[in-house]
């Protein structure tokens, strides 16, 4: 495993009012995940929004720090970084962004923007060297360099992000809802791009998303969360040819198929995704559970390996 | 009117937008017809026209820069285009309404749910008091808003996305309107609350008898929803006709590759098609097809004329020289 989560967990303290009155209670954004991801795999997390997934790829990006559990980068440690660690830890994991028209700054020009990166003593030549082979991995011309961003579209720009991120030789690259801002006939160069990179260069991906059928295109193993709390993992086709989770069952019935005459049963969910500060006791999902029984409503499912490699927590199995 | 004549006919729209870098053709022809109870999607990518033809429907094209060139837009027969600002705004709202995207930005974070549904109501029906109120509590409830009644106090932060999508539907249809326009309805919110949404709003057409035209780039919520698809590029609709004949025999090269290039939930593709280049800058726009440049079966005649309807088969019409030929 490149990297992994175990039982990670990730609370944010609620103020009271206007910051005074201390602390009013905690939002479990994350609480007790394990996902990992090894070289040339794509780990896809879906889930809604609310679901925490973005929480996790911050904990990836060392944006925030975990409040109980364990992330191992390369099996170490992390909370064992020293300063070294941390620094190849950052050159190693990259991120793509959903918006390329907020996340590239429009003062700069391409050459700067791939080249941040960078650690600063790098030679400049070494350095333009880099940001021209980063920009033809990702189809652009090594004359875009010197362009600003403003002057290329929403598909180019993206690929400028990818460059950006490719240009440490990472090993790992947190895609979080990647294509979901582009046009819908752009959206297949970049996920064609992203696969075509990950055979090149044995690149390992996260991809967070709501968008089911961009993360069938690109995962292979898929993680399903719900209200801070992992419901299903397993292989990619195993959880969209068998979804096991009721949830996961819905979720799938509510992705439109792109066809009229494939109208498929659909399971629409009753009610609201919960409120994660004060999140239902038992399973977190039996409030809109078709499926649901008494002891939902107070037991929490434990973790159980009802296929082979894959996972579900749902008192069904 | 003929009771077989259809609700909304729009013919030959054109809407320009007169800016310092020339004139940019945001709809530049669009013709098509809609009954009452029928649902029309408008399908097409971002800048491809779709809700500015929306806006024209209902003269709300940003002025002074955008102006309506050109064509007829009749409801009932009475072309709105001709329509003084005043008589506009009784059709808006009452006869036409609309939904859009966010219902963050589309809802007055200021004022209360029920002062917000009430205005409609007010203005368009002269309701006051508790034969108001009831009202209101009414179109709330038509869209399973739970304890309509208590949520006339709220204001929208306390509600959740999918809630705030229905009272910005009930505002809409709070009138009765003849038509509605949903403008990406549910692009802001997640898949679950999406399919939920999307049935109200099927079950609330059916009981109303209300038409529909359906704004998306997802072709996805086009399959589930609609009875007939118009695809624009460029501000033009290069194919329309029934859903399934659309998705089952594409005419325009635009539609085919936009069917292929897209993944879907249902299966595994090893590869997906792309389709190269980008949009077209609409002010600068070639003089024959402008889907052209990024067209696999380009032919000399493209790039001359842009190519007149045919008729595919009953109903289904392409503008494209290589379906014609």
């Amino acid at each position: 495993m490149i990297l992994e989560a175990v039982d990670v967990k990730k609370h944010f303290p609620v103020a009271g009012g206007f910051g005074v009155g201390g602390v009013r209670g905690w939002v479990k954004a994350v609480d007790g995940v394990s996902v990992g991801v090894a070289e040339g795999e794509t780990l896809g997390i879906v889930g809604e929004s609310g679901s925490g997934k973005t929480t996790l790829a911050k904990l990836f990006l060392l944006l925030e720090r975990p409040t109980a559990g364990a992330l191992r980068f390369d099996d170490k440690d992390m909370s064992a970084f020293a300063r070294d660690d941390r620094a190849r830890y950052r050159r190693s994991v990259q991120a793509v962004f959903q918006d390329p028209y907020s996340s590239l700054n429009p003062r700069m020009r391409v050459q700067h923007i791939v080249a941040e990166p960078l650690p600063r003593d790098d030679g400049g030549v070494a350095k333009s060297e880099r940001v021209a082979e980063a920009l033809e991995l990702v189809g652009l011309k090594r004359g875009s360099a010197g362009l600003y961003p403003h002057e290329f579209s929403g598909g180019q720009r993206q690929r400028i992000a990818i460059a950006r991120a490719l240009v440490t030789y990472p090993k790992l690259i947190i895609l979080d809802e990647p294509v979901s801002a582009l046009d819908v006939s752009i959206r297949a160069q970049i996920l064609n791009l992203l696969k075509d990179l990950q055979e090149r260069l044995r690149l390992a991906y996260v991809m967070i998303s709501h968008d089911l059928a961009a993360a069938r295109y690109l995962s292979t193993k898929l993680a399903v969360m719900y209200c801070g709390r992992l419901v299903e993992r397993g292989t990619c086709d195993a959880v969209y040819g068998d979804p096991l989770h009721p949830y996961t069952q819905a979720l799938l019935s509510a992705a439109l198929p792109l066809h009229p005459s494939a109208r498929r049963q659909r399971i629409v969910l009753s009610g609201e995704i919960p409120n994660p500060m004060n999140p239902p006791t038992g399973c977190r999902f039996h409030p809109r559970c078709p499926k649901a029984m008494p002891h939902c409503r107070t037991e929490e499912p434990p973790w159980r390996e009802v296929k082979p490699a894959h996972f579900t927590a749902c008192h069904l199995y | 009117m003929a009771a077989s004549s259809p609700l909304l006919v729009v013919e030959n729209l054109k809407t320009h937008f007169f800016t310092r870098r020339g004139v940019t053709r945001a709809v530049d022809g669009v013709s098509f017809t809609l009954d009452a109870g029928e649902t029309l999607a408008l399908v097409g990518e971002s800048g491809s026209g779709k809700s500015v033809t929306c806006l024209s429907l209902v003269r709300l094209v940003p002025e002074p820069a955008g102006r309506i060139v050109g064509g007829r837009v009749l409801l009932d027969g009475e072309d709105l285009l001709r329509k003084s600002p005043g008589q506009m705004r009784h059709v808006r709202g009452k006869q036409i309404a609309m939904v859009l995207q966010d219902p963050m930005t589309s809802l007055n974070p200021a004022l209360t749910i029920g002062t917000q549904v009430s205005e409609v109501v007010k203005l368009h029906q002269g309701l006051r008091g508790s034969s108001l109120r009831d009202r209101v509590v009414d179109a709330l409830s038509r869209l399973r808003i739970p304890g309509a009644a208590a949520r006339l106090g709220q204001f929208q932060h306390q509600l959740s996305g999918g809630m705030r999508q229905r009272v910005s539907s009930a505002i809409a249809m709070s009138c009765a309107p003849r038509l509605l326009i949903a403008d990406e309805p549910t692009t802001s919110l997640d898949v679950t609350i999406q399919a939920q949404y999307l049935e109200l709003l099927k079950e609330v057409q059916r009981a109303s008898g209300v038409a529909v035209i359906l704004v998306t780039h997802d072709f996805g919520i086009v399959a589930a929803n609609a009875d007939r698809v118009a695809v624009m590029y460029a501000g033009r609709i290069v194919e329309m006709g029934s859903t399934l004949e659309v998705f089952d025999k594409p005419a325009h090269p635009y539609t085919q590759a936009l069917l292929r290039c897209l993944p879907d939930v249902d299966l595994r593709a090893e590869r997906l098609v792309e389709i190269g280049g980008q949009p077209p800058d609409l002010a600068t726009l070639p003089p024959g097809c402008p889907f052209a440049p990024r067209c696999p079966k380009r032919q000399l005649v493209c790039d001359e004329a842009y190519p007149s309807a045919v008729n595919v088969s009953e109903g289904h019409t392409a503008h494209c020289w290589v379906a014609a030929a």
